[in-house]
């Protein structure tokens, strides 16, 4: 795969860029915004790492700019997480807070890419989710992590992940954004579970 | 939390001031006003002696007031108070003897604002024993002599004015004083406290940036162990570079997460508390067991919270976590409460001495008997924080031997 890293830290371009290319990633580096959208404009890549504070250009102009261009993306923030941020148009297709582990990020590329090729569609509750578009119900973006509840739930396992109710949150209001009455719940005993509201 | 402390403070070094001075005043006042009393009746005595005419040194039927017989030394002051030559000359008194028979006499009478037949009338109303104080500022004595009953009273008036004027200057004072030290340590308890809070900010954002600036460095550690392992194997030094790495991120990870459940725009719903409580003690069951714990519990059913979820969660795990890892023998978990008004109570038999624990609330901080157990001094930092952000109150205490823990939502 080709990866462009963009971090405006040299220490960890350099530590990353090594670690990606041992796992047989192409990888080109990016210190600021500006010469992360230079290297966006003079080559494909199949997915990029971007840090949420890139000087110079807002991280989220270019999430946009790859969106658009249907290049799936990871964002890097040291702030946690917040519902509001999933809220955005320009979302991208997985977070990760820092500090991260190796393994966890090169496992995200890994989910990252896999769901963008793969042909998946599934339902939850009434709406349909499209994995590799990265979609609910056809317009509403959602991250890997948000599609990841949705699939558990749908087998009717407990999901698991970091930042859990930041992403119910950002789930349910996403429900309501789409008019559905359904929302996900929290079952004492067997934790959160999809609940349907429908009207008799 | 120091605006707490602050006012605690103010409130209770105004009680400690108004008490004082409610003391000091007290005993001055009351000595004033029993060393009157004494003036008085040592007249009231002089006059009995004298068989109910005044005479300080011995009766005289003629007059009732026998001639001055000591004039002051010069320059120096007399006999003060009733003692003095004067007090013939001031004394306003009249004495009433009731005879066997029911009839009444007037035998002394040096008063003008008592009418003749008014003061027979009073004295016959007079009925209480020895001396007394009669109408506010009169002071009567009651005394038999040769077979009849004699009543004196004297106008104390003129001589109690200077201690009525000094309560009433007390009374006032005392409140004075008391707003005032109020007000003053208002003012005060501001600068006072504001190192405290400076401390206590600086330590906040001390952690907050600690916790920030870890974050890239741990990572790029990370990655380039992972890089070394990859290229030239793993050695020893390695996979204890990537556990101290892993327990560093984790340390800051749930630093994070201390923050996360502040945030009022996480989702809250309804959480179904007794169940989640009981499903939680179920789950550490066998920790409880494999210590030999006796768990009890009280769970009102039905006790639901309007909250967030996954927090609650968090907060029934840390307290039975703690109660595995501290109790002796016992822990007791109590949930009792409607809607509006939510007890939810840890508590475990312990060995430390009685007292408040809030301590334990702080981040970092472990209590002795903690020292053993695995822990990082966070899980009930996280407590309070949760609580906190759903307007709830934590409280920790040691009582006979038990360490209670309340949170009232």
């Amino acid at each position: 795969m080709r990866i462009l890293f963009a971090a405006p830290d040299r220490d960890l371009l350099s530590g990353y860029r090594l670690l990606l290319e041992d796992c047989g990633h192409e990888t080109a580096t990016a210190f600021d915004g500006t010469g992360a959208v230079s290297k966006l404009a003079n080559g494909t890549f199949d997915l990029a790492i971007l840090d949420r504070d890139l000087p110079r250009v807002d991280a989220g102009r270019i999430v946009a700019m790859l969106n658009e261009q249907g290049v799936p993306v990871i964002l890097l923030t040291k702030a946690r997480l917040h519902a509001a941020q999933l809220l955005e148009p320009a979302l991208a297709n997985d977070y990760l807070t820092y500090p991260f582990l190796p393994a966890e990020l090169t496992a995200a590329i890994d989910e990252t890419a896999r769901k963008a090729g793969s042909g998946e569609m599934f339902t939850a509750g009434d709406l349909t989710v499209d994995v590799p578009g990265f979609t609910l119900g056809g317009s509403v973006r959602l991250t890997g992590a948000e599609i990841d509840i949705l699939a558990a739930l749908n087998r009717g396992e407990t999901p698991q992940t970091r930042h859990m109710s930041v992403y119910i949150a950002a789930l349910n209001n996403k429900f309501e954004r789409l008019n559905r009455s359904q929302r996900i719940g929290f079952l004492p005993n067997e934790g959160y579970r999809m609940v349907m509201n429908r009207e008799q | 939390m120091n605006s707490k402390i602050r006012n605690r403070f103010v409130l209770w070094a105004t009680a400690a001031i108004l008490v004082f001075l409610t003391v000091i005043l007290s005993v001055i006042n009351g000595v004033n006003f029993t060393m009157a009393a004494d003036d008085a009746d040592r007249l009231t005595q002089r006059i009995a002696e004298g068989s109910g005419l005044f005479s300080p040194d011995g009766p005289d039927a003629q007059s009732g007031f026998p001639a001055q017989t000591a004039a002051p030394a010069n320059g120096r002051f007399g006999p003060m108070g009733p003692d003095s030559p004067e007090a013939r000359f001031s004394l306003r008194y009249f004495t009433v003897r009731l005879s066997p028979d029911g009839s009444a006499e007037l035998i002394a009478y040096n008063i003008a604002a008592v009418g003749e037949d008014d003061a027979v009338r009073w004295a016959q109303k007079i009925s209480g024993d020895d001396t007394g104080w009669t109408k506010g500022t009169y002071r009567y004595r009651v005394y038999e002599k040769n077979g009849s009953r004699f009543v004196t009273v004297i106008d104390q008036g003129r001589e109690l004015l200077p201690s009525y004027r000094i309560l009433l200057i007390s009374v006032i004072g005392g409140a004075a004083g008391t707003l005032i030290s109020f007000f003053l340590l208002l003012a005060l308890g501001k600068r006072l406290f504001r190192p405290l809070e400076e401390a206590d900010r600086k330590q906040k954002q001390f952690i907050r940036d600690a916790e920030s600036e870890f974050k890239i460095p741990l990572t790029v550690i990370s990655a380039n162990t992972e890089m070394i392992e990859r290229s030239a194997g793993q050695t020893p030094q390695t996979e204890s570079i990537n556990r101290q790495v892993r327990k560093m991120t984790a340390l800051v990870r749930k630093i994070s997460a201390l923050a996360i459940y502040e945030d009022p725009q996480d989702a809250r719903a309804s959480v179904a508390l007794s169940d989640l409580l009981t499903a939680q003690i179920d789950r550490e069951g066998e920790r409880f067991r494999a210590r030999n714990i006796a768990v009890s519990t009280e769970i009102a059913p039905g006790v639901t919270i309007n909250g967030n979820a996954e927090a609650m969660r968090e907060i029934c795990r840390q307290l039975t976590d703690n109660s595995v890892k501290f109790a002796k023998s016992k822990a007791k978990f109590t949930l009792t409460g409607d809607n509006d008004r939510i007890t939810l109570c840890a508590s475990n038999d312990t060995d430390l001495p009685d007292g408040s624990v809030d301590q334990v609330f702080d981040r970092f901080v472990r209590l002795k008997n903690a020292e053993a157990a695995e822990g990082d001094g966070l899980g009930l930092a996280f407590v309070k924080d949760a609580v906190k952000a759903h307007n709830g109150r934590t409280e920790a205490k040691v009582t006979g031997g038990e360490f209670i823990l309340k949170i009232r939502f």
